[in-house]
C-alpha cells in the first residue's frame, strides 16, 4: 500500500501554495517522501516533510491573497458608498434623527469612556509600576478592604521575603503648623521611608532623592508650600519649627483639630513639584520615619511600630523583584498573616488578609481608608448602565426606522438580487450604511462632548472627584472603535433582515411586503417608551426628595447662624470680641456642627447595671448658649449651667435618650447620674444632629458642656446686611487671630450642600430621562413620518370621498396611540413598584405616590401626543388634489 | 526533483524544498529559465514532472556572472593567497 504523508500539513500546503505552482511543488515533495520513506522509515519521512512544508511558506509560493476573480472589488465598495450617501442624503429627516439620536446616545457614553482614560492616567509615570503593589487588609464582616495594613508589614516582608525588593511604609500623621521667620502654612503629609524614592518616581525639584528621607527630622516639601513658606529664598538645608494640631489627612476634612503640639525643629531635605504628577498620592510634606522614634521617645506619638492588630493607619507599598509573580506575593503574604496573626486574640483579626493590588488598579480599585476621593467601581458601573440603555435606545431607533423603510428599499434589493448580489454583499451594503451612519453621529457626538464636558466639571461631586477629562489620540481611537461598533450593532438587525428578501417577490408584488414585522417594531417603541417613562418618574421622585431635604424641618433654627472655624483660638476671647458687635444677636460655641456629617459617639450607662448593658448615643459639646441660640426646646428641667471648668459633669439629652434608657416621661431622668458622674439637668426636644441621608431615626443624644473640645462659634446675625456683617466679624477675627485665615460659613446653606450629592443625582436622572424621552420622541416622529407620507394618497381618496380633516388624524395616529397606552401600561406600574421598591431603603423619604407616577405619565403623554399629532394634523390637511395629481 | 539530487551529492549539503523553489521561481520570473510539465509518474501520484530548460538570455546571464567572477579572482594577488594559507 502507497504511504501517505501527514494530511493535515498536506492540505495546509495546498491551501497556501499558488495554483500554478501547487501541481508539481506538490509532486516533488511527494516523490522526496516516497524516497525517504525507502531510506529512513516513515517516522522521519514525516517529520522531513512536514519541515518542508513549513520551509515552503514563503511569499513567493504563496499565493496572493485575493485572487484574479475580485479585481473589481474597489468598484463595489465605491458603489457601496456612493449609495449610502445617496441614501443619507435623500431622506434628510430621517437621517438626521438617526444621526443625532446615535450623536446624543453617544456622547454620553463618550463621556464615560474619557472619564475611565482619566483615571487610567493616574500613576503611569512610575517606572517600576508593574512591579508595585499596595497591601491591602480585609476582614469578613466588611466588604470593602482597607487600603491600609499593620505598620509592621513593609520591614517584615523586606526582611523575611526574598521575591520583595523593596517596601515602602507610608503613614500619615503629620498635619500642622510650619513656621519659618513669622511666616506659618498649614501642611498635611505622610511619614515616609527613605525607600520611597526608590520605588515611587517622583523626582524632586532641588535635593537629593538617596539622603532627603534618611534623617529623622528632615521633611521634603511641595514646591507650593515651599513657596508659601520660603517666598523666594532656597529653602534647601532651612530649619523650620512644625508644630503638629492632627489634621486630618488624607481625607481633608475641614476639621480643626487639636491645639498644637511642638514637635521641634525639621530640616527641610527636598522640593517636590506636586502639580507635575498625577497619582493617587498627594501630600504637601514627606517626613522621614525616623523621626517617629524621637517622637515615641517624647510620648508625642504612640508606637505602632510592632502592633499587628492596627491595620488602619499605615500605607504598604511593595516592590516585587522583576519576574515575580502577584500570586508569590499573595502566598509570602498568606504565610506572613499565619505566623504573625495567629497569637492575636483580638476580634477584628479574625479572618483577616492581606492581598496585593497592583499599582495600576489603585486610581479604579477604591478601598476604605483610601488616600483620595475617587469613585468607586460601582458609580461606573451605575453610569455605564445608565449610558447602555440611553445607547439601546438609540439603537433600536436606527433598527426601527431602517426595517420600517424596507419597502423603499424592497425595489433596490431585488434589482441588486437579480443583477447577481448575494446575500453577503447585501448585507455589506446596509452595514456599510449603518457604519457611514455612525461615524456622522461621532462627529456629532464630539461636539456634544465638548458642551456636557464642562458641565460635568461643574457638578458638585467633581469637586471630590477632580475628572479633569483631557482627551488624547488614544481616547480618538477608542471613539472612532466605539462609533464602528455601534454603526455596526445598530445596523446588524436591519441589514439580516431586509437581505432576505426574495428578488421576484420583492419585484413583483410590492404591495404585499410588510414594513417589517409591526410586533417586533412595536414591542421595539413600546420598551422605549417604558424606559422613558421610568427615568422620568425615577428624576421626579428624587427632585421631589431633594425638596424634602432642603425644606426638611430640622428642629432648630438655622436661620443666620454663621458658623466660624475657631482653628485653636480660645472660644471665650473671641465671643467677646465679636459680642461687641451690635450686629450679632447671640453667639454659641459647638464641638461640631449637627446635620453636616460628623458625629461623636458616646454610651450612657446607668449606676450599678448589667456588663455591657451600655445605651449607645451620640455627643455634641455645647456651651450653655446652644440651646436657646438655635432654638432648642427645653422639654423637662433646665439649661447646661455655664461651666469654666472640666469637673462639671452636667448634661442634657435629648427625648429619643429619655425613652432608650426606660424613662416614660422626661421629668423622670431629671437629676438622674450615669456610669461616668454624668448627671443630666435637662432634656431637649428631639432634633436633628445626624445626616438626613443616613439615618431616618433620631439617636439619644448627649449635650455636655466642655469648652476644650470647642471648635466652632455659632454667631447668630441681623439678616438685613449680611455682607457688612461678614467684614466686620472678619476684622474682628484678624485681630485675635492674624495668622489663620477666617472661616465661617452660614448654616443654612451648610445643611443644603449636604444634600447636594442628591442634587447631583437629580441632574443627572434628569438628563438621561431627557435624552431618553428626546430619543424616544425621535423616533416616534420618524415613523409618524413615514406612516403619514406611506399613505397619503389613501388619505387623499378619503378625503375626496369627504372624510374630515379630525377623522382622518385620528386614522392615522391610532396605531401609535395605542402604543403609547400600552407602553404607559406596563411602565407605570413597573416604575410606580421599582421606585418603591428602593425607595422603603431610604431614610427620611417623601412620600411617592400615584401624583409623582400620574406626573410622569402625563409629560410622556403630552410629548408623544405632540409628536404624532405634529405629522398626523399636517398629512390629515393636505390638499388631496397635490397627493391625487400625481398619478 | 534531480536538480535537489544534484545540489546534495554534488555540493554535500542539505537543500531545503522550499529555498529551490523560490529561486527557480525568481530565475523564470527574470526569464533566464522556462519551464514546462512532464509526464505525470506513479511516484508522484500522478502530479507532473516539471522540466526547465536554459533561455538565450539565462545562458549570456550565467556567461557573464561566471566572467565577472574570475575576473574577481584574478585581481586577488597570489601573495595574499598565500600568506592566508600559511
Amino acid at each position: 500500500m502507497k504511504e501517505n504523508p501527514p494530511r493535515i500539513f498536506l492540505r495546509f500546503f495546498r491551501w497556501y501554495c499558488h495554483r500554478r505552482l501547487l501541481d508539481h511543488i506538490e509532486g516533488d515533495l511527494l516523490e522526496v517522501y516516497d524516497q525517504r520513506i525507502k531510506k529512513v522509515g516513515k517516522r522521519k519521512a514525516d517529520v522531513k516533510f512536514i519541515i518542508d512544508v513549513v520551509l515552503l511558506f514563503r511569499p513567493s509560493i504563496i499565493k496572493p491573497l485575493e485572487g484574479h476573480q475580485n479585481l473589481n472589488n474597489y468598484g463595489m465598495l465605491k458603489n457601496y458608498f456612493k449609495v449610502s450617501i445617496r441614501n443619507i442624503l435623500k431622506y434628510k429627516a430621517f437621517s438626521f434623527i438617526n444621526v443625532f439620536g446615535l450623536a446624543v446616545a453617544m456622547s454620553i457614553c463618550m463621556l464615560i469612556i474619557l472619564m475611565l482614560a482619566d483615571q487610567n492616567r493616574y500613576d503611569q509615570f512610575h517606572e517600576k509600576k508593574d512591579r508595585i503593589y499596595r497591601i491591602l487588609s480585609s476582614t469578613p464582616p466588611s466588604r470593602q478592604p482597607y487600603a491600609t495594613s499593620p505598620y509592621p508589614l513593609a520591614l517584615a516582608l523586606k526582611t523575611e521575603y526574598p521575591i520583595v525588593e523593596e517596601t515602602v511604609c507610608l503613614t500619615p500623621g503629620v498635619g500642622g503648623d510650619a513656621t519659618y521667620h513669622q511666616r506659618i502654612v498649614e501642611m498635611r503629609g505622610y511619614f515616609a521611608d527613605p525607600s520611597f524614592f526608590h520605588v515611587f518616581d517622583f523626582e524632586l525639584e532641588s535635593g537629593n532623592k538617596s539622603t532627603a528621607l534618611s534623617e529623622p527630622n528632615s521633611m521634603v516639601i511641595s514646591s507650593a508650600l515651599a513657596h508659601q513658606l520660603f517666598n523666594n529664598e532656597d529653602p534647601l538645608g532651612k530649619t523650620i519649627e512644625f508644630a503638629d494640631r492632627q489634621l486630618s489627612f488624607p481625607q481633608r476634612f475641614d476639621g480643626v483639630g487639636t491645639p498644637p503640639v511642638k514637635w521641634g525643629s525639621f530640616t527641610i531635605t527636598g522640593v517636590i513639584d506636586e502639580k507635575k504628577y498625577t497619582s493617587h498620592l498627594q501630600f504637601d510634606v514627606l517626613t522621614s520615619s525616623s523621626t517617629r522614634q524621637l517622637l515615641y521617645a517624647e510620648r508625642k506619638l504612640e508606637d505602632f511600630s510592632n502592633n499587628w492588630e492596627w491595620y488602619y493607619r499605615t500605607y504598604t507599598y511593595v516592590l516585587l523583584k522583576p519576574g515575580k509573580h502577584i500570586d508569590d506575593l499573595q502566598a509570602s503574604l498568606n504565610d506572613l498573616v499565619a505566623r504573625k496573626c495567629i497569637n492575636l486574640k483580638a476580634e477584628q483579626v479574625k479572618g483577616f488578609k492581606l492581598e496585593p493590588q497592583k499599582l495600576g488598579d489603585v486610581q479604579l480599585g477604591l478601598a476604605g481608608n483610601d488616600t483620595n476621593n475617587r469613585m468607586p467601581m460601582l458609580g461606573y458601573y451605575f453610569l455605564i448602565i445608565l449610558a447602555s440603555v440611553i445607547m439601546i435606545t438609540a439603537c433600536l431607533n436606527y433598527t426601527n426606522l431602517s426595517v420600517a423603510r424596507a419597502l423603499t428599499r424592497a425595489k433596490e434589493i431585488g434589482v441588486r438580487k437579480v443583477t447577481g448580489a448575494g446575500r453577503k454583499s447585501l448585507i455589506f451594503q446596509f452595514l456599510c450604511e449603518s457604519i457611514i451612519t455612525a461615524i456622522l453621529a461621532l462627529v456629532m457626538a464630539i461636539g456634544l462632548l465638548t458642551m456636557i464636558k464642562p458641565a460635568f466639571k461643574n457638578l458638585w461631586v467633581n469637586q471630590y472627584l477632580n475628572f479633569e477629562l483631557p482627551s488624547s489620540v488614544s481616547v480618538y481611537f477608542v471613539f472612532t472603535a466605539f462609533a464602528l461598533l455601534i454603526g455596526f450593532i445598530a445596523g446588524a438587525y436591519p441589514a439580516f433582515h431586509l437581505s432576505t428578501f426574495q428578488p421576484i417577490l420583492a419585484l413583483m408584488h410590492l404591495g404585499s411586503i410588510k414594513p417589517g414585522k409591526l410586533g417586533l417594531r412595536k414591542a421595539l417603541s413600546v420598551s422605549q417608551f417604558v424606559i422613558s417613562l421610568f427615568f422620568i418618574t425615577t428624576a421626579i421622585l428624587i427632585f421631589n426628595q431633594f425638596k424634602h431635604f432642603i425644606q426638611f424641618d430640622y428642629g432648630f433654627d438655622s436661620k443666620n447662624v454663621v458658623n466660624i472655624e475657631l482653628q485653636g483660638t480660645d472660644y471665650q476671647k473671641l465671643s467677646n470680641e465679636l459680642s461687641g458687635l451690635p450686629e450679632v444677636l447671640d453667639i454659641s460655641a459647638t464641638d461640631i456642627v449637627p446635620a453636616t456629617g460628623r458625629s461623636n459617639g458616646f454610651q450612657l450607662k446607668k449606676i450599678n447595671s448589667k456588663e455591657g448593658d451600655f445605651v449607645d448615643a451620640y455627643i455634641l459639646n455645647v456651651n450653655d448658649n446652644f440651646i436657646p441660640n438655635l432654638g432648642l426646646k427645653i422639654i423637662a428641667g433646665k439649661n447646661l449651667p455655664v461651666s469654666r471648668d472640666s469637673t462639671d459633669r452636667s448634661i442634657v439629652v435629648n427625648e429619643a435618650a429619655t425613652k432608650k434608657m426606660g424613662y416614660q416621661y422626661p421629668g423622670e431622668i431629671i437629676g438622674e447620674v450615669f456610669e461616668g458622674q454624668w448627671k443630666v439637668v435637662g432634656v431637649v426636644k428631639d432634633f436633628r444632629y445626624n445626616l438626613l441621608i443616613n439615618t431616618q431615626e433620631i439617636h439619644p443624644l448627649v449635650l455636655a458642656n466642655q469648652p476644650f473640645q470647642f471648635q466652632y462659634l455659632n454667631v447668630k446675625i441681623h439678616s438685613s446686611d449680611a455682607i457688612g456683617t461678614l467684614a466686620k466679624l472678619e476684622a474682628k477675627w484678624k485681630k485675635i487671630d492674624p495668622i489663620h485665615p477666617f472661616k465661617y460659613e452660614f448654616f443654612d446653606e451648610q445643611l443644603a450642600s449636604t444634600h447636594k450629592g442628591v442634587f447631583d443625582l437629580v441632574s443627572i436622572l434628569g438628563f438621561i430621562a431627557f435624552l431618553a424621552i428626546l430619543i424616544s420622541c425621535l423616533g416616534l416622529l420618524g415613523m409618524a413620518t413615514y406612516t403619514a407620507e406611506r399613505r397619503t394618497k389613501e388619505v387623499g381618496i378619503r378625503k375626496v370621498l369627504g372624510a374630515e380633516d379630525r377623522s382622518i388624524a385620528i386614522l392615522l395616529s391610532s396605531e401609535f396611540l395605542k402604543m403609547l397606552a400600552l407602553s404607559i401600561c406596563i411602565g407605570a406600574p413597573f416604575s410606580y413598584f421599582v421606585n418603591n421598591f428602593w425607595l422603603q431603603y431610604f431614610p427620611n423619604r417623601v412620600e411617592f405616590g400615584i401624583g409623582t407616577v400620574l406626573l410622569g405619565t402625563s409629560i410622556l403623554l403630552l410629548l408623544g401626543l405632540l409628536t404624532i399629532c405634529s405629522q398626523t394634523f399636517r398629512a390629515a390637511k393636505r390638499n388631496p388634489v397635490d397627493s391625487l395629481k400625481m398619478d | 526533483m534531480s536538480i535537489k539530487n544534484e545540489i546534495e551529492t554534488r555540493l554535500e549539503r542539505d537543500v531545503s524544498m522550499g529555498a529551490m523553489h523560490s529561486s527557480l521561481i525568481r530565475l523564470e520570473d527574470k526569464g533566464y529559465i522556462k519551464s514546462s510539465n512532464g509526464e505525470p509518474t506513479e511516484e508522484r501520484q500522478g502530479r507532473p514532472r516539471r522540466y526547465f530548460e536554459i533561455t538565450a538570455l539565462g545562458k549570456k546571464a550565467i556567461a557573464y556572472s561566471k566572467s565577472t567572477r574570475e575576473e574577481l579572482w584574478n585581481a586577488i594577488p597570489k601573495v595574499v593567497l598565500e600568506i592566508s594559507r600559511a
